[in-house]
């Protein structure tokens, strides 16, 4: 297990877009920083295979500076059986069921996706290898509870 | 937002604690220290005065998180579809909590309870400073949260409590 030391946390007043952007790509992840705001983020998860095979996230960190959380938030098209009856107990069932995560639906042209969030502190310090394992393991988790809950549609 | 400290800050308030050395035992020290009063029961802590809102806290030592749990009850009148839309707002409008409705609906009478979560992932470690900003940072924001649809009318009369 690898141990962690302070001086491996970056500053909260360091923290921007820019020096996290460049620590992802030291780890080898291709990632973009927002042209509409610097603090946001986006991660390329192309040539990443996931064991879901319905999992085709797009996921975003937004580093909030005044709140000193890193939004870490990942979208995916709802499982097909999903319509608006059952999307509310579906979410509810994901939420109580699936530790870590939040999740939440939205709907566009009749299509329902869920976003899957979470939250990391940086206000003392954020630990760049605590932002890479969550890039991972993120997909993990929400590929996850998307395959089991879906059993129980 | 001003979460202070007590001024009975140990040498040790900076530096990290690492995941092999989280444990129940640990965590009530860091409240003791913070005068944050505290009961155990089994593998739960529950932190009871110095918070806006009562904290239940647990370790997931296999998954290296630290789970912060509370709840509100609602009133007996409320339908599991009221609750689920009341939590669905809730988790619209509000971080970095995750509210989840639990139904008691087989029950006489039946009643529902909205809980708010935290996981605090811990795999590379965290500093006492940034545990106590994040439970009380949790529970204010719950009990905020708590407050403000109080002002809606339709959610506060399904609350028990305001």
């Amino acid at each position: 297990m690898t141990t962690v030391s302070e001086k491996d946390l970056l500053a909260p007043e360091d923290v921007c877009g820019l020096l996290l952007s460049k620590y992802l790509t030291e780890f080898d992840i291709s990632n973009s920083i927002s042209e509409e705001d610097e603090n946001l983020i986006f991660i390329n998860y192309d040539g990443v295979e996931f064991d879901n095979e319905s999992m085709n996230p797009l996921l975003s960190i937004y580093l909030d500076q005044d709140s000193k959380f890193a939004h870490f938030s990942l979208i995916n098209a709802a499982p097909e059986a999903i319509n608006k009856k059952t999307i509310g107990s579906f979410i509810n069932a994901l939420n109580k069921n699936y530790l870590l995560a939040r999740y939440e639906e939205s709907e566009s042209d009749g299509n329902f996706y869920i976003t899957c969030e979470y939250w990391l502190n940086y206000k003392f310090g954020l630990n760049p290898l605590a932002v890479h394992h969550l890039i991972y393991t993120l997909p993990s988790v929400f590929g996850g509870a998307l395959h089991i809950e879906s059993t129980n549609l | 937002m001003t979460l202070l400290f007590s001024d009975a800050t140990p040498k040790d308030f900076n530096k990290i604690i690492q995941p092999e050395s989280v444990t129940l035992e640990l965590i009530s020290k860091i409240l003791e220290d913070q005068n944050i009063a505290y009961e155990i029961d089994e593998d739960v802590i529950q932190a009871v005065k110095g918070l806006a809102f009562d904290v239940f806290i647990t370790i997931d030592e296999d998954k290296n998180l630290i789970k912060l749990r509370t709840y509100i009850k609602l009133k007996d009148s409320v339908t599991e579809k009221q609750l689920n839309e009341i939590v669905s707002t809730l988790n619209h409008d509000t971080a970095p909590l995750k509210f989840t409705a639990t139904y008691y609906g087989d029950e006489s009478p039946p009643h529902g309870y909205i809980d708010g979560d935290y996981y605090l992932f811990y795999q590379f470690g965290f500093t006492p400073q940034s545990f106590l900003y994040l439970i009380r940072f949790f529970s204010l924001v719950f009990s905020r949260t708590i407050k403000s649809v109080n002002k809606n009318k339709k959610i506060s009369d399904l609350l028990s409590q305001g």
